[in-house]
């Protein structure tokens, strides 16, 4: 196989989510419904489900802080309802993540839907959470527990957030550093010849 | 975890907790109610003639007018600002955000309020929006106004304690039967600053001089006291965002290009903040032609002071004809009579005001008082349609167009609303209805038969980018005149009645560059060429800022790299819609260049 045609066609495994070495990659990660829930004050827990995309500058951050926004998400209640970002909002919602794994969204502007009711748009200021990196620098998975204040008599929405790489991502990523791996092997051995 | 969170939404809470339909929430409602406005005033610049500034030999005195209003020893140098905000759960937080926003010609606080509660929503409430309330204000008699509101809203209103109100600014005079009682009555009198009590304290020239000391310098020195408290709020992490509308751009720009310094240092504005926002017009000019000398600049502002002919003006008295400060009482007070007495025919066409000249001429239909303020501030009926916005029209009669007169002042034609053959006052179609009037494309006049026009024009194609600016696009309806009758009698309201000029015109001259004045003590505009922060430009295609290039003299004027200076133009808005727009398509684009400038700031990006 010619060596360009190689490199084209490996280049989508190159680009995989979460190398670290790429300035801006896509990560999708999917919520764990048994860990993911919106708990009303007045009312019972609705478990989470469903998948967020995120863009991220270099991971794990080196010194500084580096971007890490929300480019997709697409949420369901156990009640029916839909979570997903404001398409009134233009471009992703803008984040940073520090170098410790903490990061923070200033506003996340999310549409909400349930059938049969009209949608609502709704803005939460400061939210924040955690992520973790797996020993290869991977983003392995992405916490967050926070509260939307009604300012009504209802009172506050507790909302937690577990999600991890989504299950399709890990054989893409492992098929792609096995392949780098190849790569590496072949020219050191051509190097020797 | 620790995360704070706000948001809007009873509709939420009906959503996921309490299984309530979304639809029983009235829209819209909800959400802007949330939305904290406050109006403040803290210690201003120090301006040394100024009543209060204590600095002995060199305060002017106040007369008795100024007393009555303000009481026997006012200390008017205060700077004030309407403060929107969301409550936030923990009382403590601060915002991320402030932007701060200087109003245009004539104008103030009052217009902001929809795009204000917009920007404050769309963040969560990490973004505070603080509307500057110039000097001037503060001199306002709202007495008459406060009273007049107070009638209108105990539990059973008292008409006749509203009448006695608008008798405060507006007395009976031969022939003028303000509350129809057959008698002319003495003006109605009320309590005042200085315990006596008297009516309406409508200011002279003579009555204001020390506002000769109230120009560039003094306005931009109060707005830094603002900036500085602003930047002290959100941290070196947050972002401070400086901005106007229409006029207020000019001001936001010399804001940027100004050095607080008087020495040889420098201490420029541009440096305070973290981006520009340009709102409908394009910002400061380059200097005038013929600019005064130093010693002919001294000798202005010394006659402005000591002058005692009206014609030596430090405010505006007239605006297309009419007193500016009656203008205003009667705004407050159409306000509150369209808010209180909805489709009920305009008290206020009983004042001596509205039956002579120039209003004579302007409203010639029994109307209501929304009808009365739509007439002024929609673009179609409006004598000065460049400063007014789209808020919907009036259709239930004959209505004429009225030509341009361009040597009065009367720059485009409007449409004259007739009365209705019934008699009944002519009413206002606000901007959602769905039965307000299209026009044909390109419509030129289809009311010269006596029809009722329409409102909804085609002003044609968008012109090419190297073509000068027009008006282009087909027209919005964007703006509510519901909201708009509540924010002429608020805190902070829509006309500034003693518009400053005299120092002010004499400033302003020298655009965005006085070094040629040479005098840094006096004005201090020269660091122009030296900003560089991000810059965003909103037009509107039906406003003063129709296209890309009414943005181009002043973004090519400073140092800020091409890829920060950014440009929306809202096609079918308005002047003021950029403003009062209900559901501003101008915000999202506002947000994200935030969104953007934050996410920077966060990285430590420059």
């Amino acid at each position: 196989m010619p060596r360009l045609l190689r490199t084209l066609l490996l280049l989508p495994l190159l680009l995989a989510p979460a190398f670290p070495a790429a300035a801006v990659s896509l990560v999708t990660l999917t919520l764990d419904p048994t860990e993911s829930s919106l708990t009303p004050m007045l009312g019972a827990p609705q478990s989470l489900s469903g998948t967020l995309t995120l863009s991220l500058g270099d991971v794990p951050p080196g010194g500084g802080n580096t971007a890490f926004d929300l480019v997709g998400l697409a949420i369901t209640a156990s009640g029916g309802g839909t979570i997903g970002i404001d398409p009134s909002v233009i471009g992703p919602l803008l984040g940073v993540l520090h170098p410790a794994g903490d990061w923070l969204f200033p506003v996340l502007s999310l549409l909400l839907t349930q059938p049969s009711t009209s949608d609502l748009s709704l803005s939460i200021a400061d939210v924040t959470g955690v992520v973790t990196f797996g020993s290869d620098g991977s983003l392995a998975s992405l916490s967050s527990a926070f509260s939307i204040d009604t300012g009504l008599a209802v009172g506050n929405l507790a909302v937690n957030v577990v999600a991890v790489p989504e299950p399709g991502t890990l054989p893409l990523l492992a098929g792609a550093l096995a392949t780098l791996a190849t790569i590496a092997q072949r020219r050191r051995r051509e190097a020797i010849r | 975890m620790n995360a704070r969170a706000l948001t809007l939404s009873l509709a939420l809470a009906a959503v996921f907790a309490m299984g309530v339909a979304l639809a029983s929430c009235p829209p819209g409602g909800v959400t802007d109610a949330l939305v904290r406005r406050e109006y403040l005033s803290v210690p201003g610049y120090v301006e040394p003639h100024t009543p209060g500034s204590g600095v002995s030999g060199v305060e002017m005195p106040t007369t008795t007018t100024v007393q009555q209003i303000l009481g026997p020893t006012p200390n008017l140098n205060q700077v004030s600002y309407a403060r929107f905000s969301l409550p936030r759960p923990d009382p403590n937080a601060k915002p991320r955000i402030i932007l701060i926003l200087v109003p245009g010609f004539v104008s103030g606080a009052g217009p902001f309020n929809a795009l204000a509660q917009q920007l404050v929503l769309a963040f969560g409430g990490n973004l505070e929006v603080w509307v500057i309330d110039r000097r001037p204000n503060q001199l306002e008699d709202l007495r008459g106004s406060l009273y007049a509101q107070g009638k209108l809203e105990q539990a059973t209103p008292d008409l006749n304690g509203f009448l006695d109100g608008i008798q405060f600014y507006f007395p009976d005079q031969p022939g003028v039967d303000v509350n129809g009682n057959g008698i002319q009555d003495p003006p109605f009198a009320l309590p005042d600053a200085l315990g006596g009590t008297s009516p309406f304290r409508q200011l002279g020239q003579n009555d204001a001089r020390f506002m000769a000391y109230w120009g560039v310098d003094t306005y931009v020195r109060d707005w830094k006291i603002l900036v500085d408290q602003a930047r002290e709020e959100v941290g070196p992490q947050g972002l401070v965002l400086f901005g106007g509308h229409s006029l207020g751009t000019e001001w936001a720009g010399i804001f940027a290009a100004y050095d607080f310094d008087p020495g040889p240092g420098v201490d420029a504005g541009y440096k305070k903040i973290d981006g520009l926002l340009l709102l409908e017009l394009g910002g400061p000019g380059a200097p005038g032609a013929n600019l005064p000398t130093h010693a002919a600049y001294l000798d202005a502002v010394n006659t402005l002071a000591t002058s005692t002919l009206d014609t030596d003006q430090v405010f505006l008295p007239s605006f297309s004809g009419a007193s500016l400060s009656q203008f205003g009482a009667a705004a407050e007070l159409a306000g509150l009579d369209g808010t209180f007495r909805p489709g009920l025919p305009s008290l206020l066409q009983r004042t001596a005001l509205f039956q002579t000249f120039p209003l004579n001429i302007v409203v010639i239909a029994p109307l209501t008082s929304q009808t009365m303020i739509g007439l002024f501030l929609d673009n179609n009926t409006s004598p000065v349609a460049e400063l007014a916005g789209s808020f919907g029209f009036s259709d239930d009669g004959p209505n004429s167009l009225f030509p341009a007169i361009p040597s009065a002042g009367i720059l485009s034609s409007f449409y004259l609303l007739h009365p209705r053959a019934d008699g009944q006052p002519r009413q206002w179609k606000n901007y959602n209805d769905p039965t307000l009037p299209t026009c044909p494309p390109f419509n030129p006049d289809p009311a010269v038969d006596g029809g009722p026009g329409c409102v909804i024009r085609d002003l044609g194609p968008r012109p090419a980018p190297t073509d000068p600016p027009a008006r282009w696009g087909l027209e919005a309806q964007v703006s509510d005149l519901t909201d708009m009758l509540q924010t002429l009698f608020q805190p902070g309201n829509f006309l500034e009645w003693y518009y400053g000029t005299g120092r002010t015109n004499l400033d302003l001259q020298f655009g965005r560059d006085s070094s040629s004045l040479g005098d840094e003590s006096l004005l201090a505009v020269t660091q122009n060429a030296n900003v560089n922060v991000p810059v965003l430009c909103i037009g509107g295609s039906d406003g003063l800022a129709p296209t890309e290039a009414s943005f181009a003299d002043y973004l090519g004027s400073i140092a800020t790299p091409a890829a920060d200076k950014q440009i929306f133009i809202a096609e079918g808005y308005a002047h003021l819609d950029v403003l009062t727009a209900k559901n501003n398509i101008a915000v999202p684009y506002i947000v994200s260049w935030m969104s953007q400038l934050l996410q920077r700031k966060l990285l430590g990006t420059p």
